[in-house]
């Protein structure tokens, strides 16, 4: 390979519009800085590149998000997926309640019965509320208000998640975290949105992503319906439980009841995934895509923590003591939902871009001959030109 | 302005001049202490053109190679005075307070 297909190599680092610019001057130039019977480009050229490659992407990145389109996926999608936590949040919540209820007013109680709510507190509620809070903000138009919200929820999450300790935990609370963070990036450009227009924006919003709040709302009360309906018999040694599905004979420990679920709590959760697709479906195709585009990192994720941690998650509940996450395991939790992300973006820009060309092209057949349309500025017409006569 | 912004504006001061021809200007004026890269050479004239002070003068084909000329824009030549003459009342403040401190260190230690 010589040098120069070295550089281009650097060069196909770049975003298309700036190697355009000044792609083929960039060779000249390296070239000539080269040294005579150089035939690798230095570090410090490659540096440089890359470095100058990933500040162009990073600039041209806001305007990625310049159409009407992005503007409001991103903020149908803020508010969607924003509903989508709070429902996530309030099910095992309102199920821990539930469960309070229940063992209150039973007679006998096992000495390890599993208390939630006196564990937790109050203060499992907060995310759910929270997040809830966050989607009336966002659909009221008080954007600072929705922003600062669900930042301020993305790093409680963190902490929380955090300062557990658990790698364990913080793999399992992965996917709620790259949502929290996919809400809290969505909702914040809006900021910079002019006034004008706000309440229609914000009623269209509102329109679009109800059934998701009925789905979650139908989500945390078929919890609520498989606690209130459980057959419990208890034991001084064990209870045995009985939902609409089956019966379990179980100790109650923390975990455990959580993912009992019966058919009311089956019902809840298609009613949520039902209202999700129906939601995605009510906004328009343009921004459809784009919704989709902004919650793939979190369905990717949580994916890959299901597939692809699930023995590490198996084998780390065995052992007293956390097992740390290895590096490439980190680098995957960070870099799937970014590149997943990035790739999304690239595919429905280049798609859009490609329509537009498409058009342009089309534009230019309509009017006849394409070299007429492309010069603006005067041509000395041909005297043979019938139809400008 | 950042000085390697500011010696690239002077590369372009007297005529205009190819990516090379800066790349080399900027390490004379700056006694060799800046050596602009290929990559950052084109990341800041990408961002003075569109800051509108320089622009492209020609296009040349030397040896089958694309050579582009960048010259200075009227805010460009604007934007390179001001500069200049806020450094130069900030070097002549220099060396006034440099030599009015030399003084009173004589004074002080006779």
């Amino acid at each position: 390979m010589t040098l120069e297909q070295r550089y281009r190599r650097l060069l196909a680092l770049y975003p298309e519009r700036f190697r355009r610019e000044y792609g083929e001057e960039m060779i000249t130039t390296l070239l000539a800085a080269a040294r005579n019977g150089q035939n690798r480009p230095s570090v410090r050229d490659t540096l440089s590149m890359a470095g100058g490659a990933a500040v162009q992407h990073m600039r041209r990145w806001p305007h990625a998000f310049a159409s009407s389109s992005w503007r409001a996926a991103l903020a149908g999608a803020g508010v969607f997926l924003a509903i989508v936590l709070a429902g996530v949040y309030a099910h095992p919540v309102v199920v821990a309640i539930g469960w309070h209820l229940r063992a209150t007013g039973a007679s006998v109680r096992p000495a390890y019965w599993f208390d939630p709510v006196s564990q937790l507190g109050i203060g499992a509620l907060v995310p759910a509320i929270g997040w809830l809070m966050i989607a009336i903000a966002a659909i009221a138009g008080w954007r600072a208000a929705a922003a600062l919200g669900a930042w301020l929820g993305v790093i409680g999450q963190a902490l929380l998640a955090g300062s557990t300790g658990q790698p364990a935990i913080v793999v399992n609370a992965w996917w709620r975290l790259v949502l929290a963070l996919t809400v809290a990036a969505a909702l914040s450009p809006s900021l910079r949105r002019p006034a004008a227009g706000r309440t229609a924006d914000a009623a269209a919003t509102a329109r679009a992503v109800w059934p998701a709040a009925v789905g979650a709302l139908a989500f945390a009360l078929g919890g609520a319906v498989d606690v209130a309906a459980a057959h419990i018999d208890l034991t001084p040694d064990s209870g045995s439980l009985g939902l609409f599905g089956g019966n379990y004979s179980i100790p109650f420990v923390a975990g455990t009841i959580g993912s009992m679920v019966g058919l009311p709590g089956a019902l809840g959760a298609a009613a949520f995934a039902l209202g999700m697709l129906v939601t995605v479906f009510r906004f328009r195709p343009g921004v459809r895509l784009r919704v989709l585009v902004v919650a793939g990192p979190t369905v990717v994720t949580a994916y890959l923590v299901h597939e692809g941690f699930r023995s590490y998650l198996t084998s780390s509940n065995r052992f007293a003591s956390p097992i740390p996450l290895a590096v490439p395991q980190w680098l995957a939790l960070f870099l799937v939902p970014a590149v997943t992300f990035g790739i999304g973006v690239a595919w429905v820009n280049r798609g859009a871009q490609m329509r537009r060309d498409a058009q342009l092209g089309r534009a230019i057949r309509a009017a006849g001959d394409p070299t007429r349309c492309a010069p603006a500025v005067d041509v000395p017409r041909s005297t043979g030109d019938s139809a400008e006569e | 302005m950042r000085e390697p912004n500011f010696l690239v504006l002077t590369a372009l001061a007297e005529k205009p001049q190819h990516g090379y021809a800066i790349i080399r200007d900027v390490e004379e004026l700056s006694d060799g202490r800046i050596k602009l890269h290929t990559g950052s050479l084109y990341a800041m004239l990408d961002r003075l053109r569109e800051a509108g002070l320089i622009e492209i003068d020609r296009e040349e084909v030397v040896e089958s190679r694309l050579r582009r000329y960048y010259r200075l824009t009227n805010d460009g030549i604007a934007r390179l005075v001001r500069e200049t003459a806020y450094l130069q009342r900030a070097a002549a403040a220099a060396t006034a307070r440099l030599k009015a401190g030399r003084r009173l260190a004589s004074e002080g230690n006779p």
